[in-house]
């Protein structure tokens, strides 16, 4: 039997006609290309780091 | 190799030398991203909304640029209810794509049906009120919203589930399925739709075993009154000498069966197989009489149709009759008239009615009478056609002309105007190309009418004719 109080927590609210606009201008449009982006970027920078060190070191 | 996110070109290896972007990845979540599409296409084809909005998404997770996949995700929103879900799609697809995308014009479909977009927008504004009513805990209120939601907007499931979950809480199973079924027509697998229902299955299921073992205890209880374990043997005993008894019965019922089968195969069936079989002799008795009148024409209907036959051809014989009589007392009556035309001095009027009477039918003492008035009134209605006619010629319309001078040299040819019509009709012939019919006019006019003052013209015309014909 489901406990209708749980359930209710499961239905989210639903976008209203007149936050369209607010919604759309919110919306940053990533995808898995913009994340593989920025994981490179990041293994540059982690790369040129470990590579100063090294070269600090030596 | 062509960069796929700058466009740079690629000489060694697969790292774009411009922006650092593998390619290989690249490429790779593209491809990903395809194989969502077409994973979402097909559960759209097939109605399955719910399905095709994940796979969607995750389509435009790997390439937001994906502005199909994004019209097709507002497509399967709008179709669950959630327009205004669909609207951000298509607005985002349509600022991604801005040519050749049909984004835009579902969005103008939806701006151009105001009215509906304000329901449906209603539909999802009552819903959300009903949801936070449900969380204050004013059920009551809250179902009065959310079925006012489902009028407005039926196609929104999300309404129509919490309102199976709230009927469910409630163990009205009537409403709960009738909300589910009607989620599942719309959105073929919705998954809180197929959660509801195995619910409801399931709590019916149960619900009859208990209400049979309740019978079964309650028997055992009345009938022996034996502790627990005994009545539990008892009740397992009890269902086996009740299936016992239940496939004796079944065995009876069924040779029943066969023994009444046999019995009407036997004696009832020759009787009505006789009774059938002299139906059809009759009936096939009755066809072939029928078709012997039909070819003799004795049959009702032949007779019929000659009697209506020759009733029509009587019918059509009186109306011939009727015709003719009217005929005669028609033109009786015009005669009259034109003869009060001719008394009165009023000829052209008179000759227009004599012109047009058919002689043919006159009896020769009425026809005598008619040329009479004839030789009155058409030398008169002969020079006033004549005029007309020339009037006609001198203002270019020669086909008035034509039949004008026509019909006046028809009723006056021996009048003094009568060689002129002859001439100006043979030059009407000579502007129409129609040389022969000209020259012939002329010729009339050089043999007819020796006196008349286009005789030598008309005798230059026929030379200057007969030479261009050669």
């Amino acid at each position: 039997m489901i406990n209708f109080k749980d359930e209710i927590k499961k239905y989210e609210q639903i976008l209203e006609l007149n936050d369209i606009e607010d919604s759309v201008h919110s919306t940053e449009l990533k995808d898995i290309m913009d994340m593989l982006d920025y994981i490179v970027s990041q293994s540059n920078g982690f790369l040129k780091r470990k590579r100063g060190e090294a070269n600090g070191m030596q | 190799m062509v960069c796929s996110k700058c466009g740079h070109k690629i000489s060694n290896g697969y790292i774009c030398p411009n922006c650092g972007a593998d390619n290989i990845l690249f490429q790779k979540a593209r491809t990903a991203s395809l194989r969502q599409y077409n994973k979402g296409v097909a559960f759209a084809k097939e109605g399955d909304y719910s399905s095709a909005i994940d796979a969607l998404k995750e389509c435009i997770l790997f390439d937001k640029y994906n502005f199909v996949a994004r019209n097709l995700l507002g497509i399967s929103y709008f179709q669950i209810g959630l327009v205004t879900e669909a609207l951000k799609e298509w607005i985002i697809s349509a600022s991604v794509k801005k040519d050749k995308n049909p984004a835009q014009r579902y969005i103008d479909s939806l701006q151009e049906n105001a009215r509906l977009l304000e329901k449906y927008s209603d539909g999802i504004n009552m819903y959300n009120k009903a949801l936070e009513q449900f969380r204050l805990g004013n059920d009551d209120l809250a179902v009065i919203q959310l079925k006012k939601s489902v009028d407005m907007n039926p196609a929104l499931v999300d309404a129509s589930n919490l309102l199976t979950a709230y009927y469910i809480s409630i163990k009205d199973k009537a409403k709960a399925k009738k909300t589910v079924y009607r989620v599942l027509k719309i959105d073929k697998r919705n998954p809180k739709a197929l959660e509801y229902l195995a619910e409801i299955t399931s709590s019916e299921k149960s619900t009859v075993n208990a209400d049979s073992t309740k019978a079964v205890s309650t028997i055992s209880e009345r009938n022996y009154g034996y502790s627990e374990n005994i009545q539990k043997d008892r009740s397992d005993s009890f269902f086996n000498k009740f299936k016992t008894v239940l496939r004796t019965d079944i065995a009876l019922f069924a040779a029943g069966i066969i023994l009444t089968s046999a019995v009407f195969a036997t004696l009832v069936m020759p009787s009505v197989t006789t009774g059938e079989k002299n139906k059809i002799d009759e009936m096939q008795k009755r066809i072939s009489e029928l078709e012997d009148e039909n070819l003799n024409g004795t049959s009702a209907f032949a007779v019929k149709y000659k009697n209506l036959e020759e009733e029509l051809k009587k019918l059509q014989e009186e109306n011939n009759k009727y015709k003719g009589e009217y005929s005669i007392k028609q033109q009786e009556l015009d005669i009259q008239t034109a003869s009060a035309y001719i008394a009165s001095e009023r000829y052209d009027e008179a000759a227009e009615i004599l012109y047009n009477l058919n002689a043919d039918t006159l009896s020769d003492e009425v026809k005598a009478n008619v040329d009479d008035m004839k030789a009155q009134c058409y030398p008169q209605a002969g020079e006033t056609i004549f005029n007309s006619g020339i009037s006609a010629f001198d203002s270019g319309n020669y086909e008035e002309a034509k039949a004008l001078l026509q019909k006046s040299f028809e009723m006056a040819p021996k009048e003094t105007f009568s060689d002129n019509a002859l001439f100006v009709l043979a030059q009407i012939s000579e502007k129409e190309g129609d040389n022969a019919q000209a020259k012939e006019y002329y010729s009339r006019i050089v043999n007819e009418y020796s006196n008349s003052d286009v005789f030598s013209q008309s005798e230059n015309k026929i030379t200057e004719l007969s030479a261009q014909n050669g």
